[in-house]
């Protein structure tokens, strides 16, 4: 009796309501802190499409970064390490025995470890299409097998919510959160905006700000905060006086869509209202406005963007991993033009194999920790 | 001596019994939101809400038909219109990072008036075939320019025509 005494003593103060609260911080910024865990997916029937960003983007990672590879299998893992070649990181596989897709950032986001705690990976309620599309499904259980497998260090919840990590996109200070979110919501897990909101702010403690109006895509195909209340938004108007030249000449050939870009280049004033939108409401929430060339397809999904990157912060330096496509090398420089006058150091990673897919860096990878 | 050996013995136990599994690590711990059992549309306290007619599955290749229900919640007479739209959207391949952007299937404007505290049930023939591996979804809202996020509705009803060995099936989402 004693011992059930005791027992229950040590149980009720080590499973205290302290203890059994998220014990991370809120989620982690985009823009700040040094890289130092990362994870990617890797399905071996991508690989024409994802290794040469990979080892592209792996070649020009530091060292002590450790790159998690999400695999359906040990062969898989085997595959890509062949097939990146030699890097400085070093790779780790997480062979979880389900098929998934190549696209890491929308599964999870995670919230960074307080004094002491853990990183908590906080995935969607489900993944859009999972029921036609079974390595989407398979998507669905990634955070668990990270979790899983990185030990007490990691722990995974599932969300009540449905969204793509690629929702939202989180600075120091604000979480910015895409209209489709709402959307999928409304009437589904939340009664209303006000609860949407309030849940989220709660949930991942920062800040929300929900945008309105948006193109209808992920956060980082568009938008990409640099720190400092700084906000780089995309600019259709911009990318098309980039392209100008290249685009007649293509005309005038007419050979297939320019850079394949589905439909071609979406110029219109609606695409172009909204790219602008997006730029008013971070105006209004108080943030310096940057404007960097984008090219949207008419698919509304195929993008040529300078947002979808990766931020590394070593110390006072800043450093960013910045896509290039080739074939438009005017709008590449303009891209890293833009970063460079922010003070980025710039490392380009070359996505071309990658964006007909309709995602690019950003999206391929996600990141676990910063120091 | 002895019973200071079983108590510590019996406390180690309990707690190794219920900490064996790390509450902090690999788990999935937290109870997700329960789901709104029926999503609907309030305009001008009219309540909207839509359902496959007579509660059939729908499949790939059926000309989906809908009851459209509205229950007037206020004491006067009502008259509203909605806008009922559905749209299809699939992966564009395998390595797709996200499904296309959804493609219109039908889209209809529908008045209803209704007594104070009346229900009324209007069935709605969409006549277009429904595509295979697709996700379906039928919106409402109320008619208006699509400027701010409330006007943009709610998705009513959600389900995907998921082809299988064994013909196409349906899964409804909600």
């Amino acid at each position: 009796m004693i011992g059930l005494v005791g027992g229950g003593a040590i149980l009720a103060l080590s499973t205290s309501p302290d203890r059994r609260a998220a014990p991370s911080g809120p989620v982690l910024s985009e823009c700040d802190g040094q890289l130092r865990d990362l994870v990617l997916h890797y399905e071996p029937s991508a690989r024409d499409a994802v290794v040469p960003v990979h080892r592209d983007f792996l070649g020009a990672l530091d060292g002590d970064v450790r790159v998690h590879v999400v695999c359906p299998d040990r062969l898989a893992f085997a595959d890509f390490a062949a097939s990146v070649g030699p890097v400085k990181c070093r790779l780790l596989p997480i062979v979880v025995g389900h098929p998934i897709t190549a696209w890491s950032r929308d599964r999870w986001l995670a919230f960074g470890p307080s004094a002491g705690g853990v990183t908590t990976l906080w995935s969607p309620r489900g993944e859009a299409g999972g029921e036609i599309w079974p390595a989407r499904a398979g998507d669905e259980r990634v955070g668990m097998d990270i979790a899983a497998a990185l030990g007490p260090s990691v722990r995974a919840r599932r969300s009540g919510l449905y969204f793509d990590g690629g929702d939202f996109l989180t600075d120091g200070e604000n979480v910015f959160v895409m209209p489709r979110v709402l959307q999928r919501n409304i009437q589904q897990t939340v009664a209303s905006r006000a609860e949407f909101i309030n849940l989220l702010a709660r949930e991942l403690r920062r800040p929300v700000i929900l945008l309105d109006e948006a193109p209808d895509h992920h956060a980082g195909m568009f938008m990409a905060s640099a720190g400092g209340r700084t906000m780089l938004v995309g600019d259709p108007g911009l990318a098309r006086e980039l392209v100008a030249v290249q685009l007649a000449e293509h005309d005038r050939a007419a050979t297939k869509e320019f850079m394949n870009l589905p439909g071609g280049p979406d110029f219109t004033a609606a695409t172009q209202r909204l790219f602008d939108a997006v730029a008013a409401q971070c105006a209004a929430a108080g943030y310096r406005v940057v404007r960097i060339p984008v090219l949207p397809a008419r698919d509304g999904r195929t993008y040529l963007t300078y947002v979808n990157v990766l931020m590394d912060q070593q110390g006072g330096r800043r450093l960013v991993y910045l896509p290039s496509y080739r074939g438009v090398e005017p709008l590449n420089a303009a891209g890293r033009a833009v970063w460079e006058r922010l003070g980025y150091e710039v490392r380009t990673v070359d996505c071309t194999t990658a964006y007909r897919h309709f995602g690019c860096l950003h999206c391929l990878v996600n990141v676990l920790t910063r120091s | 001596m002895t019973m200071t050996t079983a108590a510590l013995g019996t406390a180690t136990l309990t707690v190794a019994a219920f900490l064996a599994a790390p509450l902090d690590a690999g788990n999935d711990a937290d109870a997700p939101l329960p789901k709104i059992a029926k999503a609907r549309l309030v305009s001008r306290g009219v309540e909207l809400s839509l359902a496959p007619a007579g509660g059939r599955v729908l499949q790939a290749g059926d000309q989906a038909e809908f009851d459209l229900t509205a229950l007037n919640t206020t004491d006067e007479p009502a008259s509203v219109t909605v806008d009922i739209a559905m749209t299809a959207s699939s992966p564009m391949d395998a390595l797709s990072r996200t499904i296309r952007l959804p493609s219109a299937l039908w889209q209809a404007e529908q008045v209803v008036t209704l007594q104070p505290r009346e229900t009324k049930v209007v069935m709605l023939s969409t006549r277009t075939n429904l595509p295979p591996n697709s996700i379906i979804n039928v919106s409402l809202r109320e008619p208006g320019p699509k400027l701010a996020l409330e006007l943009l509705g709610i998705t009513a009803l959600s389900f995907s025509t998921v082809a299988t060995n064994a013909g196409p099936a349906v899964a409804l989402f909600q």
